[in-house]
């Protein structure tokens, strides 16, 4: 067997495939061995099988449509020298759910690798919006007297009409 | 007169979208196949095959012709093939694969080849077996069937799988013997022809 394990590999080789002296000693070992001339005859049974079977399987199937389904894959694509392609890009039906599954599950994942920072940019306006209708509550006019400053090491201080308001952080305005 | 595989690829890369789609249609079938022989999903094949010549056409500016174009397209496809398969591919599926992977001691040798007889060509036996391949191929772990699929659909030998696997070309050999023993098996198990005791 342990021969035998060493030749195996051996029987799958087309003429001109084996060095002169792995055939030599392959022919060797079969013409002793019972079994692996059994195995070389298996091997040569099924041979082709596999490329006959898929080429009838694509040669059965209808293309009508796989060509369009390329083109229209290539969609905006430059030609290879750099120059736009002559005829406007074709999208199949088959094709449009593909693009816009690929554009939501894309921004999903965005969405789930930053999710603190997808939550604070949605925050944004909010706090905005807040603020403007907080001072105008409060008969202030900010475009004349509203004012960012930044003072000390983390808080961001309004000056209003009616003093400093501080919105982030806990330093002082000085 | 039809123009040839080169000349279509110059007028391509050009940006002659027709002459692209001559080419995709020349090979669309042989695409397919070995896509089809690789992921054994036919949707999943023919997404993979037109994906081959989608990314074939990206890149037409870089091709040298030092291969042919069907051999290029066949590469692309070989290698998408392989990435779907393994991105689908479940740690159970795999597991399955692993056990499936016997020696030499299987019993039964040659009881296939007597059975087909003298004329295998034209045995009914064989046309039996043929209708049984697919079934047989998707029985296979992937990396079994893409090298019969790479072996038997491109003819490559086995310097040609070497290079195209990324393998020595010991692998190749020892690889392709054991893929053919295990569909050997399987097709003889089909046929009812496998052994008390043997078989895959």
């Amino acid at each position: 067997m342990k021969e035998c394990t060493r030749y195996a590999p051996m029987l799958t080789a087309r003429d001109g495939e084996l060095a002169e002296a792995e055939r030599g000693e392959l022919e060797r070992h079969l013409a002793g061995c019972g079994e692996c001339r059994a195995i070389r005859l298996d091997l040569r049974a099924v041979e082709g099988l596999v490329g006959f079977g898929l080429t009838r399987a694509a040669a059965g199937r209808d293309f009508g449509g796989f060509a369009d389904g390329v083109m229209g894959r290539l969609g905006g694509q430059q030609g290879a020298a750099g120059q736009p392609l002559p005829s406007p890009p074709r999208t199949t039906g088959r094709e449009m759910p593909r693009v816009r599954e690929g554009v939501l599950s894309r921004l999903g994942a965005w969405f789930r690798a930053h999710r603190a920072l997808a939550i604070g940019t949605a925050l944004a306006p909010v706090a905005v919006a807040a603020l403007v209708l907080y001072l105008s509550l409060q008969g202030g006019a900010p475009d004349d007297d509203l004012d960012v400053v930044t003072e000390g090491r983390s808080a961001t201080v309004l000056r209003t009409n009616d003093g400093p308001v501080i919105l982030i952080g806990d330093g002082e305005p000085t | 007169m039809e123009a040839d595989d080169d000349a279509l690829v110059e007028r391509a890369r050009a940006g002659d979208r027709e002459a692209f789609r001559e080419l995709v249609v020349r090979h669309q079938r042989r695409v397919y196949a070995v896509a089809l022989g690789i992921v054994k999903d036919p949707d999943l094949a023919w997404d993979v095959a037109q994906e081959a010549f989608v990314r074939v056409h990206r890149h037409l500016a870089e091709f040298k012709g030092e291969s042919t174009f069907s051999t290029w397209v066949l590469r692309i496809a070989t290698h998408l093939g392989i990435d779907a398969v393994r991105r689908e591919r479940t740690a159970a599926r795999e597991e399955l694969d692993e056990v499936r992977d016997e020696t030499l001691a299987e019993g039964g040798e040659g009881i296939l080849a007597t059975a087909l007889g003298n004329d295998p060509q034209a045995n009914v036996l064989r046309r039996e077996l043929a209708e049984n391949m697919e079934r047989a191929l998707a029985q296979l772990p992937e990396k079994h069937r893409t090298i019969l699929v790479l072996r038997e659909v491109e003819g490559l030998s086995y310097e040609e799988l070497a290079e195209r696997l990324g393998i020595h070309k010991g692998t190749v050999m020892s690889r392709l013997f054991h893929a053919r023993k295990k569909m050997q098996a399987l097709l003889a198990d089909y046929a009812g022809l496998t052994p008390e005791g043997g078989g895959a």
